[in-house]
C-alpha cells in the first residue's frame, strides 16, 4: 500500500470580533477540516493572549499555508479598536511560522455570494451549509429584527471568508475572457 | 511553497460526525476525554487498539487518519528494505541459502512492482 500525501493547500480563515473570533480550516476549497469560535473579554491584553494561544494551536495542528482574515470595517470604531490587538497577535504568530496573512473585505464576500443570490448573512450561511453539509446542524435560527446576532454566526462568517478566498484564487488562476 | 502534511485528521472526522471528545473517548474505551484531545493535537500517539478503534469508528484507514505518522513509518521502512536488498544483492552465498536469498529478492521486487505480478 502506497501512502499518497495530500498536498492541497490549507487555509485558516478568521472572522475577528471584539469579544470572539470564528475560524475555519480548509484543505482545498472542498474540504473543511475544522471550525469553531474562541471567546475572550473585550479590551485589555487577556483577550489577545487567549486568541494568540488558540491561533498558535491551530497553526501547529493544521500547518496552514495561508491565513485569511475578514477585514474589519474602519467606520465601526468599537470593532476596529477591539480587534486591533487580536489581529496583531495573529500576524505575530503567522510571521513566526512564515505564513502569509491576507485580508478579505466585506464587499468581496458579498460579491462572491452574489451568484447564489444570497443577500444577507443568513442567506450566505444557508448557502454555506448546503455546500459544506457538516455545517448544517450548526446553522443558527434566522435572526429576528429585535434579536442580537447568534454567537455561532461568526463561524459562518469565517467560512464565508475562506470560501471567498478560494473564489478569488479560482478567478486569479482562470484565464481572462 | 511547501505544504506540510496534517499530523492527523482525527479532529476533522470527529467534527464531521458531530461527536464530542468525551463521547468519542467513551466509544473507544477511555474514561475521560483528555487522551482523545491529546491524540487530536498530536501530543501523544494512540496505542494500537485505540488507533484501530478510531479506524473502526470513522471507517477511515489509519494511513489516512494519521498521514504524517504513516509517512514517517513508511519512509523508515522503505529505507530499511532498500538496505536489506542491497545486502542481499551483494551476497555470495551458494546452494540452499542462495535460494532463500533469491526468494527474498523476488519478493522485494514483487513488492515494488505490484502491477507486474
Amino acid at each position: 500500500m502506497n501512502h499518497e500525501a495530500n498536498h492541497s493547500p490549507r487555509v485558516l480563515a478568521i472572522d475577528l470580533r471584539p469579544q470572539q473570533f470564528g475560524y475555519a480550516v480548509f484543505e482545498g476549497d472542498e474540504r473543511l477540516l475544522d471550525w469553531g469560535a474562541a471567546y475572550y473579554r473585550p479590551g485589555g491584553s487577556a483577550g489577545a493572549v487567549i486568541a494568540g494561544r488558540r491561533v498558535a494551536e491551530l497553526l501547529r495542528v493544521f500547518a496552514p499555508t495561508e491565513i485569511v482574515v475578514r477585514q474589519v470595517r474602519r467606520d465601526v470604531t468599537r470593532n476596529s479598536f477591539g480587534v486591533r490587538p487580536i489581529l496583531k497577535v495573529i500576524r505575530r504568530n503567522a510571521s513566526a511560522a512564515s505564513i502569509p496573512v491576507s485580508l478579505i473585505g466585506r464587499n468581496e464576500v458579498r460579491e462572491a455570494f452574489r451568484i447564489f443570490r444570497a443577500k444577507n448573512k443568513y442567506e450566505i450561511a444557508c448557502r454555506l451549509a448546503a455546500i459544506y453539509r457538516e455545517l448544517l446542524w450548526w446553522l443558527p435560527p434566522e435572526r429576528k429584527f429585535y434579536e442580537s446576532e447568534h454567537p455561532r454566526m461568526t463561524i459562518f462568517d469565517a467560512v464565508a471568508t475562506g470560501f471567498t478566498y478560494w473564489r478569488r484564487k479560482a478567478a486569479e488562476s482562470s484565464p481572462p475572457d | 511553497m511547501t505544504i506540510t502534511e496534517v499530523a492527523n485528521y482525527l479532529r476533522s472526522h470527529r467534527r464531521k460526525s458531530g461527536l464530542s471528545q468525551r463521547e468519542l473517548a467513551h466509544i473507544v474505551g477511555y474514561v475521560t476525554q483528555a487522551p482523545v484531545s491529546e491524540h487530536e493535537r498530536s501530543v501523544t500517539i494512540p496505542a494500537l487498539l485505540i488507533a484501530l478503534s478510531y479506524e473502526v469508528v470513522f471507517r477511515v484507514p489509519l494511513s489516512e487518519l494519521f498521514p504524517a505518522l504513516y509517512g514517517a513509518v513508511e519512509a523508515n521502512i522503505e529505507e530499511q528494505l532498500t538496505r536489506i536488498e542491497n545486502e542481499l544483492q551483494q551476497s555470495t552465498a551458494k546452494g540452499r541459502r542462495a535460494a532463500y536469498i533469491a526468494r527474498k529478492l523476488e519478493w522485494l521486487w514483487e513488492r515494488r512492482n505490484p502491477d507486474a505480478v
